[in-house]
């Protein structure tokens, strides 16, 4: 078996808000091996940012809080590293692409200045150095005539291309661990398509592993190896992607592939899932997914369901495998 | 930037006018002819000078005619001559305008150096004790009127500690220490005053400035905390404190004519404090009006600074 | 800038809500709301509290006076506080207690008058030249911009100095005070609604009335009013303060009333002189005015956080 680059062991993210608490994230397992691509997908409130920031060790704390759970990073727990030994894994081992890349670049630096900041900082380069290889790694993601728009702002360019920058930002030290959060959410439908394909290209000419976050199945179905749908802060469902699209076990994840439509001929009516995603500060006993489940027992008002083994390297938790029913 | 600037100062003419019709009514509305005023100051035959005066003024003349040979006088920097100290007032209001400048710009200076890292720090450490105190601090600035704090400051340092003069001015290019120490306090007063303000905005702004994505980019870049705060987050907010310390040099310039009188400061807001009590029309006319251009221009100039430091806004 | 900002903040089903109650049961929805909210704001419930005692002293001044305040008594000169005179007495043996609530009374309802008239005249102003735009918003924002370029109190100092020309006395005095006041506070309300008006005017319930036939000015002042109401209270409430502020700054300088009417700006003057020995008269009347301030911002502060749920958490 192949290496592992990123375990999560039972992480746990809670924050303390003046209203009460809101678990965002619920011991939430998964692995990640070299050059593998995971995908994780949810709804938005699913607790899936948050568990990238976690990684990141990006959460504000107060109000946020990691109670238990661990994160191995190349075999060592991120959650017990110093702040300094944190910064020395940040952009040179692990790097990060942001949802909205208008918010997540700075609007006051030049593109130039910002990445090679980034350079120097870490990789000691020169003023010129850093300036040639930020040219190097614009024309990397497809900028056109990078020399020319070094010295441009963010805002002076057109959203894919900023998503771009962002990319050639988190790849500028060569992590070997990308963490991309939506990468496509904010973007026109017609350059979603060009950008997942520049992410997921890049990953595989640089041997890199990915966590790729985002709400869209379809987009998953593509790019990645392995998928764990999260929802309501635990995750519900992971397995190879293949096998999920294939034979989904847990109940939301089959709502989730009934309500995109399909490309492949076959005339099928789109099925949402009723209701809507329950209110975190106030989370439904035991399983969270229960009040739009169409196939709720009364156990499932109770118990938290466990994420058990259905096939091999195939994990879902419903109750409905307890009885084998499914 | 050349055409946007053009077009902004284009748009200053009408406000101009505005500003030269109000301050011109304000003589027009007072009682009387202004040459009666003047008569009496002149001595001599009061019959001649009379006559001689109303034809200098163009009182034989209708309002409109006035106001405009008024305005050309004044686009030449012509005021006429002070009531009281017989002087041409522009001479009387230019050796006022250096010592307005060096308290204003000292004052906003120590503004920004109280409440940039005041402002900073409590935004960063949020709902720490030095935030509170920082937001205590500033609010009830905001609220003690400067003439109290002032006073209060003399009553302190001069009367009961004697470390500091209670008022008067050096100019500081004939003794540059000796004049701080006549700085010091009125400066003071001006700095604590207006950091107040800026205090809160650099806090409210550093702020909204800290909860937005490209700071958890340079985090996730490897950038150190102190990095991420001082370079990258505190330019963006740093953009609002700027503009608003100019506005306030811009006001101070004009509106310092409390604290210049009780620091019997010699600048161009206790000129026209002093032409007010010595009934000196010509001189608050023409005082009023240069402050007003001042304050004008400078809020042309804060303007063209804050499209300077912020890229997202465009010159269209 | 900051109403635009807020503006775009807003979630984008607000332009498809019903259009908005009439306006006497807006702002009375709007005074029932703000009670329920205040607590859960404490900067604004100590405002609040601060503002209640403040106005009570003010309508309960004939009351809570124990002395004539203008009335001269050389036996007692410079007291200190005893039980007779509860704050002491000034150079003039007249008791400070009583001074300061007969001045506060007058200094407040300068300051509240100023503000609506500025309200009154800037509101209709600023939401007028915004509904019609063109020329009428040229002129419009140009007086605005002109009256703006008088720093600090200069165009205050224009007004008193006329005023002492003429030799206006007594309540003609406060009138021309109150006006100018006005006048100055004006273009801050005329530029807020204006900004209000030019992001509202798009919205659908506007294009709906308009749709229905309502004349443009019946438009702007019945329908857009409502909505621009929490930042002109926010505005308003600070804007006291700031003109207690000018208002006691004027008369510290001596171009206010005249004395011996009771005012805490020429109060606190006067007692500059005693200072050294009698430092507690030079205090009451700043403290007086720190605290009626203090109110004010502390209520105007807590009202922003409250209205502007963007900020609630903050």
């Amino acid at each position: 078996m192949a290496e592992t680059v990123l375990a999560l062991d039972e992480l746990t993210v809670r924050f303390r808000l003046r209203r009460g608490d809101l678990t965002a994230v619920d011991g939430v397992s998964f692995s990640i091996e070299r050059g593998q691509t995971f995908g994780l997908v949810g709804e938005s409130g699913s607790g899936k940012s948050v568990t990238a920031k976690a990684i990141m060790r990006l959460i504000p704390d107060p109000p946020g809080e990691i109670p238990h759970g661990r994160v191995l990073f190349e075999g060592s727990n991120i959650l017990d590293k110093s702040d300094t030994e944190m910064r020395a894994l940040r952009g040179r081992r692990i790097g990060m692409v942001f949802q909205e890349p208008m918010s997540a670049l700075n609007p006051v630096f030049t593109v130039c200045d910002q990445i090679s900041d980034a350079l120097r900082t870490n990789l000691g380069l020169s003023k010129a150095e850093a300036r040639e290889r930020v040219i190097e790694l614009l024309s990397l993601v497809g900028i056109p005539s990078p020399q020319k728009r070094l010295d441009s702002y963010v805002h002076e360019f057109s959203g894919g291309m900023r998503q771009r920058v962002m990319l050639a930002m988190a790849l500028s030290c060569n992590p070997s661990f990308l963490i991309a959060d939506e990468p496509t959410t904010a973007l026109d439908v017609t350059i979603q398509a060009t950008i997942l394909e520049l992410i997921t290209g890049m990953i595989e000419r640089l041997g890199m592993s990915l966590l790729f976050i985002t709400h869209n199945l379809g987009v998953v179905a593509h790019a990645c190896d392995r998928v764990g749908v999260m929802y309501a802060s635990h995750i519900v469902e992971l397995g190879d992607t293949r096998e999920i699209f294939a034979n989904p076990q847990h109940p939301y994840t089959v709502g989730l592939l009934n309500s995109i439509p399909r490309l492949d001929g076959q005339a099928k009516y789109l099925t949402p899932i009723a209701g809507s995603v329950c209110n975190m500060m106030d989370p439904p006993s035991g399983c969270k997914f229960h009040p739009r489940c169409s196939h709720a027992m009364d156990i499932c008002r109770r118990e938290i369901p466990r994420l058990k083994e259905i096939a091999p390297g195939h994990l879902a938790a419903c109750h409905l495998h307890d009885r084998g029913t499914a | 930037m050349l055409a946007y600037t053009l077009r902004r100062i284009a748009q200053l003419i009408p406000v101009l006018l505005v500003l030269s019709v109000a301050v011109f009514s304000f003589v027009e509305a007072l009682p009387g002819s202004i040459v009666d005023t003047l008569v009496g100051t002149e001595g001599g035959d009061i019959e001649e000078a009379r006559a001689i005066l109303t034809k200098e003024y163009g009182l034989d003349r209708p309002v409109h005619e006035r106001y405009v040979l008024w305005l050309g006088r004044a686009l030449q920097f012509d005021f006429g001559k002070s009531l009281v100290t017989r002087r041409p007032i522009s001479t009387e209001l230019l050796s006022r305008i250096p010592a307005t400048v060096y308290l204003a710009a000292v004052g906003i200076v120590i503004s920004l150096l109280i409440a940039v890292p005041l402002g900073t720090f409590a935004a960063v450490r949020r709902n720490s004790a030095v935030d509170y105190t920082a937001q205590v601090t500033s609010l009830a600035g905001i609220s003690i009127p400067e003439f109290w704090f002032a006073i209060l400051c003399v009553l302190l340092f001069s009367l009961y500690l004697g470390w500091l003069p209670s008022s008067g001015y050096v100019s500081p290019f004939e003794d540059f220490w000796g004049s701080l120490q006549f700085l010091i306090l009125p400066a003071a007063a001006i700095g604590f005053r207006q950091a107040a303000f800026t205090t809160r905005l650099t806090r409210s702004s550093m702020l909204d400035e800290l909860s937005k994505e490209y700071v958890d980019t340079a985090r996730a870049l490897g950038h150190s905390e102190r990095k991420v705060i001082f370079k990258y987050t505190l330019r963006n907010a740093m953009i609002p404190t700027i503009t608003i310390s100019g506005l306030q040099l811009a006001n101070l310039l004009g509106g310092t004519v409390v604290l210049e009188s009780i620091f019997a400061w010699p600048g161009i807001g206790r000129a026209i404090f002093e032409a007010i009590l010595q009934r000196d029309y010509p001189l608050i006319q023409a005082g009023v009006l240069v402050l007003g251009c001042i304050v004008v221009v400078m809020n042309l100039l804060v303007d063209l600074t804050y499209r300077l430091l912020n890229p997202r806004v465009t010159f269209a | 800038m900051s109403e635009l900002k807020a503006d775009k903040l807003v979630d984008g089903t607000l332009a498809w809500r019903a259009p908005p109650p009439p306006l006497v049961r807006r702002i009375a929805t709007t005074i029932s709301n703000v009670w329920y909210e205040l607590r859960k704001s404490r900067t604004a419930s100590i405002g609040a509290v601060m503002l209640v005692l403040l106005f009570g002293a003010c309508i309960g001044t004939p009351w809570l006076a124990t002395h004539d305040p203008i009335k001269q008594n050389y036996r007692e000169r410079l007291q200190p506080p005893s039980e007779k005179h509860l704050l002491g007495t000034d150079r003039m043996g007249r008791d400070i207690y009583s001074r300061l609530l007969y001045g506060g009374r007058r200094l407040v309802t300068i300051a509240v008058v100023a503000v609506t008239l500025s309200l009154v005249v800037g509101v209709p102003f600023g939401v007028l030249t915004g509904y019609f735009g063109g020329l009428a918003d040229t002129i419009g924002m140009r007086i605005v911009d002109g009256l703006l370029a008088f720093p600090g109190l200069l165009l205050y100092l224009l007004f008193v100095t006329v005023a002492q020309a003429w030799k206006f006395e007594g309540v003609m005095l406060d009138v021309v005070l109150v006006g100018a006041l006005a006048l100055a506070g004006m273009p801050e309300k005329a530029r807020l609604a204006r900004g209000s008006v030019l992001a509202e005017k798009q919205k659908e319930y506007v294009e709906a009335s308009r749709a229905v036939g309502d004349s443009p000015a019946r438009i702007a002042l019945s329908q857009i009013l409502p909505n621009i109401l929490s930042p002109l209270i926010v505005t308003a409430t600070v804007r006291l303060g700031f003109v207690i502020l000018i208002v006691a700054a004027l008369s510290f300088l001596g171009l206010g009333t005249p004395p011996p009417t009771p005012d805490w700006g020429s109060d606190l003057s006067a007692a500059r002189d005693y200072m050294e020995t009698h430092p507690l008269i030079a205090a009451f009347p700043g403290l007086a005015i720190c605290y009626t301030v203090l109110a004010f911002n502390l209520f105007g502060d807590g009202l922003r956080d409250i209205l502007d749920p963007r900020l609630a958490e903050r």
